[in-house]
């Protein structure tokens, strides 16, 4: 049942990708002034907003942990955040291409971009802290308080084109987008394909953790075994000692 | 570089790396799987 799902996920996603890129490649208008180049802003603005629904969902799944301590919601959450690095490193990588042409800089300190590399450098923390504490309790816990505290930046990165002076172009404007409309339909197109790909990205991230967990459940199994039969053990001691002649 | 030039840049990079990203998560996937196996089997030699 979760296979066929995972399949028609996938198909669906791929359909809508498809869409997203006919839909920013050739059905929407050039931009007046940056041209084709400005149709690099479809896939910018969705890996964005799928970066900040995947810090969403790990400030919730680290909720969810927190309260009921599953860990079905922590590896949700671990997915979650590991997809949501790797589109804001899609967000990082594409604004600057973008930027090159058209401010003459591949970077600025502007508060968009700040605030945005604050936010990828939050999340590998969170990734490395996970890979730093043993215990699985611990680990669980700290993640999770760590994944809602990171949370915070995702508002700031959104409103600090508001609060501070900013040269990041600003889309959204008092609830409206200022594009138009063939340029909206194809950036909302592109937003559904982003969405779409963060859930199949995550199911097949959150599958691998379960894996995971359960290949170190049965390893320990073993060396429990290993360690209960002397004769194990020393063939066990054999084969490393060959290892390392 | 033209605009153009880099438009292509940005797109490939997006595409290519989100392929990349899949066939890594499938392959681990499958790896996992093969450990799991390997250690049930060995598990069962055991008893």
């Amino acid at each position: 049942m979760r296979a066929r799902g995972l399949t028609v996920l996938g198909g669906v996603t791929f359909a809508a990708v498809l869409a997203a890129l006919y839909m920013a490649l050739i059905d929407a208008p050039p931009e007046r002034f940056m041209g084709d180049l400005q149709r690099l802003m479809y896939f910018h603005v969705g890996s964005a907003w799928a970066a900040m629904l995947a810090f969403f969902m790990v400030f919730v799944y680290g909720a969810a942990y927190l309260f009921t301590r599953r860990s079905a919601f922590d590896r949700a959450a671990l997915a979650s955040a590991e997809v949501g690095v790797f589109f804001t490193t899609l967000v990082l990588i594409t604004g600057p291409i973008w930027a090159r042409p058209v401010w003459n800089a591949w970077w600025t300190w502007d508060p968009r971009l700040t605030t945005t590399l604050i936010l990828w450098f939050i999340y590998v923390a969170y990734l490395l802290l996970r890979g730093s504490i043993a215990d699985d309790a611990r680990r669980r816990v700290a993640a999770s308080i760590f994944g809602i505290v990171g949370f915070l930046d995702v508002p700031i990165v959104h409103f600090s084109v508001t609060w501070w002076r900013s040269i990041h172009p600003n889309l959204i404007s008092g609830g409206t987008i200022n594009m138009d409309p063939a340029m909206t339909r194809a950036l909302m197109v592109n937003g559904v394909a982003f969405v779409l790909l963060y859930a199949l990205l995550t199911w097949l991230r959150t599958r691998l953790e379960a894996a995971r967990e359960e290949a170190a459940q049965l390893r320990h199994r073993v060396y429990e075994r290993i360690a209960d039969r002397p004769d194990e053990r020393e063939r066990a001691g054999r084969n490393s000692e060959s290892d390392i002649s | 570089m033209t605009n153009m030039q880099y438009l292509l840049l940005g797109t490939a990079v997006v595409w290519i790396g989100t392929f990349l990203y899949v066939v890594s998560l499938i392959r681990r996937q499958n790896q996992t799987l093969d450990m799991i196996k390997q250690l049930k089997q060995s598990l069962e030699d055991g008893r």
